[in-house]
């Protein structure tokens, strides 16, 4: 058996282990769970490990979500997977971030050692849809290119929407919409153990909703990048 | 407080303020082309070591981009030798590491086993350079490294390599980018952070330091702060210090000279009588002559008197010499002619007959601008010609046609001319006939003479009938008894003054005189 299907096999099942120690039912299983075919796994030497694969993406709640990353950086940290050492957090993060920034089509936000990137206006969602177009799966290629070789870190990918319609609708449409993206990171080869989804809805604006271009902003999806340490 | 001690403190201070300017312009002098050359030099160093650090940074990230753009097979023999003939080029260059993340996969150069990962990066650009500026975290061996990834590669930079060594001997220099310590030299060196230290040369007297600050504003923000002891500042400048402080003490010296030369000037006798000219101090005395006939004051002699300011009467003996040797000769007669014409201004209306005699010096006759500054003075006092007369001394007579010309001249004014002291000059008595003359003034050794027996006393009898032969008038000198007095009008001469009638006295007592002879 190859070692990282092994690896694989045994990160979701601690996924699921960390979903279920996680504090009182702050996140669920989504309804139509997304399937995941393993792209970084060497494609003639393995013969489609699709079976044990449960290619779940953790959706956390808004409320207390900082709390479900951090438990699942711990799981992460206590798993096989990679880490970063304590004393080259720093250098990892910024390095990575310098080549994140090189990608130019989006912010780089930088807030100790976590990283922060904004997918708004052109390279994000039509208002309602989930569908992820072209102009964003361009810019979501180079960056899971990072993402992966970057692969000590647990990447959570916050939906947002701006106000139009109930909040009920924006939070389904933002979860969702955080879940294409997850999905689509997933499918360039990320491990679905270092990805949570989170679902804000309209709650958390960046600026006003008064107008098409205010609202545009607000439609974003943010991918928080935390380097899972020891 | 006397003029003389005023002038001394004016002359002590002037001296002063002389050396002081000497030596403080000295000193400026040097200061000034001493912080001039060092600027030169620090500023040329800063402008070559900013330029060299800006191509070096910017080669580096050239490079980095190229390294990343390679084909070959990472880590594989064609990859590796790119790496290798990248550092072997660049001296500066301690290694060139590639990179997956945080993992050192291979590399070139002195650090190849060490995978420099410093905590925090000081720069993190846009364009995705990342910059690590030399620090313990990016030290090996002693040398703390400055270090830039870009992509999958990063290099290490020796920023020693980046300082001028030679020209620098005393200075500590410490070389900025973008505001952060890039190299320095001493490796060790205290320099202050250039947001603290102005532009350009400074002296800090306090800390005991030269301090330069030179920023380059290329593409990249450069500064170079440079410090040097004081001292050895002064040593490097010490030839140019001995140089000056000579030149100092020459000027110094010359400065004193002049200031002494003038005060002796300005403190003597010489000095004293030309200020007392120039400012109208000048006095004088008149001497009554009588009309032997009818025994009236018809005209006077104005003798000059000064007096020093601190009281002391000198005797005309003694200063008129000094006014003719320092050729202000001229300035003393019309001195003496000023305060006359004021006098008889006041009294002329009184006495409408009055004449008064002035003494021309020799060098008077010389000088055709003595003639009209005589005039101008005259016209401006609006007095006629007749109530001045002139006595010229013999010897002037000697100086001949320019002497001619102008006795001509005021006697076609109006003047009277008398011959003064006449029997003591060298001259032959032909000038009696050459020049146009009124009166013969008796010297007073002659007058002496009367009924002594001495040979002397027959001349005064040969001279009186000679004028009398040649139509001039007669006044005998220096006439002290009542025995002369008789001689003088027995032998027919017309006037005399002497102590027998009275003193020289002052303008007012003149006037009195002259009021209770008319009355």
């Amino acid at each position: 058996m190859n070692d990282d299907a092994k690896r694989t096999a045994r990160a979701l099942g601690a996924c699921i282990l960390g979903a279920c120690l996680a504090v009182g039912g702050c996140h669920r299983t989504p309804q139509p769970a997304p399937v995941v075919v393993p792209a970084n796994v060497p494609g003639p030497a393995l013969p489609a490990p699709r079976a044990p694969v449960d290619p779940a993406v953790t959706v956390l709640q808004p409320t207390g979500f900082q709390q479900g990353i951090q438990d699942r950086i711990r799981l992460l940290a206590g798993g096989p997977g990679q880490r970063v050492a304590l004393d080259t957090v720093g250098y990892y993060m910024d390095v990575q971030q310098a080549r994140l920034q090189q990608l130019r089509g989006f912010p780089v936000h930088r807030s100790g050692s976590r990283l922060l990137v904004t997918l708004a206006g052109a390279s994000a969602f039509e208002p309602g849809s989930s569908t992820l177009s072209s102009a964003t799966e361009a810019v979501l290629k180079p960056l899971s290119v990072i993402l992966a070789e970057y692969s000590a870190t647990v990447v959570s990918v916050h939906g947002h929407t701006d106000d139009s319609g109930t909040a009920a609708a924006n939070q389904q449409l933002s979860e969702r919409r955080a879940t294409v993206v997850a999905r689509f990171l997933m499918a360039q080869g990320l491990r679905a153990s270092r990805l949570v989804v989170v679902g804000h809805g309209a709650s958390t604006s960046v600026t006003s909703n008064e107008s098409a271009a205010g609202r545009e902003q607000n439609r974003r999806i943010e991918l928080q990048i935390d380097p899972v340490t020891p | 407080m006397y003029r003389r001690d005023r002038l001394l403190v004016v002359i002590s201070l002037t001296a002063f303020v002389g050396v002081a300017v000497v030596f403080g312009s000295m000193l400026w002098l040097l200061r000034r082309d001493w912080l001039s050359t060092e600027e030169k030099l620090v500023g040329g160093l800063a402008q070559v070591m900013g330029e060299r650090t800006q191509n070096i940074i910017q080669d580096t990230r050239d490079l980095l981009a190229r390294l990343n753009e390679l084909s070959a097979q990472p880590c594989g023999p064609a990859h590796l030798e790119a790496l290798e003939d990248a550092a072997a080029s660049r001296p500066h260059l301690r290694s060139i590491g590639y990179w997956r993340a945080a993992d050192r996969l291979c590399g070139v150069g002195f650090l190849q086993s060490r995978a420099l990962m410093p905590p925090r990066a000081d720069r993190i650009y846009e364009s995705g350079v990342i910059a690590w500026w030399p620090s313990r975290h990016t030290e090996v061996g002693g040398v703390q490294l400055f270090l830039m990834r870009l992509g999958d590669h990063d290099a290490a930079l020796d920023p020693r390599l980046l300082l001028e060594m030679g020209p620098l001997e005393n200075r500590q220099v410490t070389l900025w980018v973008e505001g952060l310590r890039m190299a320095s030299h001493p490796v060790d060196a205290i320099v202050p952070e250039p947001s603290t230290v102005a532009a350009g040369v400074n002296i800090d007297s306090d800390r005991g330091h030269l301090v330069s600050r030179f920023s380059l504003q290329t593409l990249l923000p450069i500064e170079v702060v440079a410090i040097e002891p004081l001292d050895s500042f002064w040593d490097r400048h010490q030839r140019m210090l001995v140089a000056g402080s000579v030149l100092g003490l020459v000027l110094t010296a010359s400065w004193l000279a002049v200031v002494l030369s003038y005060s002796r000037q300005r403190l003597g006798l010489a000095g004293e009588l030309r200020h007392a000219v120039a400012h109208g101090r000048i006095g004088v005395a008149y001497q009554p002559i009588i009309e032997l006939a009818t025994g009236r004051c018809v005209s006077a002699e104005a003798l000059v008197r000064w007096t020093r300011d601190s009281g002391e009467v000198v005797s005309p003996d003694v200063f008129v010499p000094i006014a003719e040797k320092e050729g202000f000769a001229s300035e003393l007669t019309l001195a003496v002619m000023d305060q006359v014409l004021r006098d008889l201004s006041d009294l002329r209306p009184n006495a409408p007959g009055l004449t008064v005699h002035l003494n021309l010096s020799s060098y008077d006759l010389c000088d055709a601008s003595f003639c009209q500054a005589f005039s101008d003075r005259l016209r401006a006092a609006d007095l006629p010609a007749r109530a001045l007369g002139l006595e010229i001394t013999e010897r002037a007579l000697v100086n001949g046609e320019i002497a001619r010309l102008m006795i001509r001249t005021f006697r076609e004014h109006g003047h009277e001319v008398a011959v003064d002291d006449f029997g003591t000059g060298y001259s032959s008595l032909s000038y009696l006939q050459t020049f146009e003359i009124d009166v013969l003034k008796i010297d007073k050794t002659f007058v002496d003479a009367i009924g002594s027996g001495a040979a002397t006393s027959h001349v005064i009898v040969h001279v009186v009938e000679m004028a009398r032969a040649l139509g001039l008038r007669t006044v005998a000198e220096g006439v002290e008894t009542e025995a002369q007095r008789r001689w003088l009008v027995e032998h027919g001469v017309d006037s005399a003054q002497g102590f027998l009638f009275s003193r020289p006295v002052s303008f007012g007592t003149l006037t009195g005189r002259l009021e209770s002879t008319a009355a």
